[in-house]
């Protein structure tokens, strides 16, 4: 059948890029395995079809294509958990990011702040509660006479 | 020294009020602006709050989590979490603070449910939040005795704060930080709070919806660390 012809060159030519890909060290030796096992297990499915019959049989769910099916609903489910994962990581990186970005800007104040001319009883900024402290309240105050 | 955190997203009408309304209880009010496109930062900053920006938008727990850092940072004994739409009565906040400053709480959580009637509560949200009592007790395992499962009002010793790393960024941190809290071995205890709900903060507050996507946050939650 024509379908069977065009599904396998794509699949060979899958397998050729996997390889390649793996040559050129974009994908580690390991993917490039699994992913050959993929190709060629594909292949075999749509060169003799009646092997899923047959597995499908001893699994106990009737035909071929329906173990195909109900594997792929149960792979694309697995996948799509994990990415919901590996978004909600990302997420909390991101946050992550921001946060130390918020905080930094805390410290530029201080650090300013000390510029200016305000005594300082230790050089470190972040390390010193108190200047903040102070700095935070002299802030307050600033904005308390600005308003009146 | 106590320091009042505010996450505030979207706020500007509302946060100047708000921090004037706390600052006479607390020794300082630190407003984290959570990306918003309003004049919600500059309002903070002239009724008197320390602002800490976020370039991003990134939910109230992240606001609240950054806020209670730089709290930390500048030496805070107790600090003490707070809306900014003004819905919790800075006149609770003595109250919150008395367990704390008499050392018999670690942490202190404002509930609506001790006794000040939530003045504008609608029937639907009362219903909510006792499916949220239920929903914490059996999935996220914070004791029933909770009476109150969603408040953002609380407050929270140095050491405490120091030791609850909540990591839910958006809006499941309320039941995260209840569940760290009350598995922790820190003492807590819930104080009666006052909560006036408006059209304003009801517009802007959570929907029955939201209750799936926070059970969907802690889902998630458990997966990532």
């Amino acid at each position: 059948m024509l379908i069977q012809k065009i599904l396998v060159v794509i699949m060979a030519l899958a397998l050729l890029i996997t390889w390649r890909r793996a040559r050129q060290n974009v994908i580690r030796l390991p993917e490039a395995m699994a992913w050959s096992i993929v190709w060629i297990v594909a292949a075999v499915v749509v060169l003799l079809p009646n092997v899923t019959t047959k597995i499908a049989e001893i699994v106990g769910v009737g035909r071929g294509v329906d173990l195909v099916v109900y594997s792929a609903v149960a792979i694309l489910f697995l996948l799509v958990f994990k990415l919901f994962i590996q978004h909600e990581k990302l997420e909390r990186k991101l946050t992550d990011a921001v946060r130390a970005q918020a905080m930094q800007s805390i410290v530029e104040s201080e650090t300013q702040n000390s510029k200016h001319g305000t005594p300082t009883s230790d050089s470190e900024p972040i390390n010193s509660p108190n200047e903040l402290i102070n700095f935070m309240i002299k802030e307050r105050d600033k904005m308390h006479s600005n308003d009146e | 020294m106590v320091i009042a955190v505010i996450p505030a997203f979207h706020e500007g009408p509302r946060i100047g009020q708000t921090v004037r309304a706390v600052l006479p209880y607390v020794d300082s009010v630190l407003v984290v602006d959570d990306g918003s496109p309003d004049d919600t930062c500059d309002r903070a900053k002239r009724a008197g709050a320390v602002i800490l920006c976020h370039s991003v938008n990134r939910g109230q727990g992240a606001a609240l989590k950054t806020g209670t850092e730089a709290a930390l940072k500048c030496g805070a004994d107790i600090v003490l979490h707070i809306d900014a739409d003004g819905q919790h009565d800075p006149m609770s906040i003595p109250n919150m603070l008395q367990p704390l400053l008499e050392e018999r709480a670690d942490v202190v959580f404002g509930s609506r449910f001790l006794g000040h009637d939530a003045t504008g509560m609608p029937f639907n949200r009362r219903m909510l939040l006792s499916g949220a009592r239920t929903f914490n007790a059996l999935a996220v395992g914070v004791p029933r005795k909770v009476t109150d499962p969603q408040s953002g009002f609380r407050a929270l010793s140095s050491s405490a704060a120091k030791k609850i790393n909540f990591r839910q960024d958006r809006m499941a941190h309320c039941s995260e930080i209840l569940r760290l809290v009350t598995r922790s071995g820190l003492r807590w205890c819930e104080v009666p709070v006052r909560v006036h709900y408006s059209a304003d903060t009801l517009r802007k507050g959570q929907k029955p919806w939201d209750a799936a996507k926070i059970a969907w946050q802690l889902f998630l939650g458990v997966f990532t660390r």
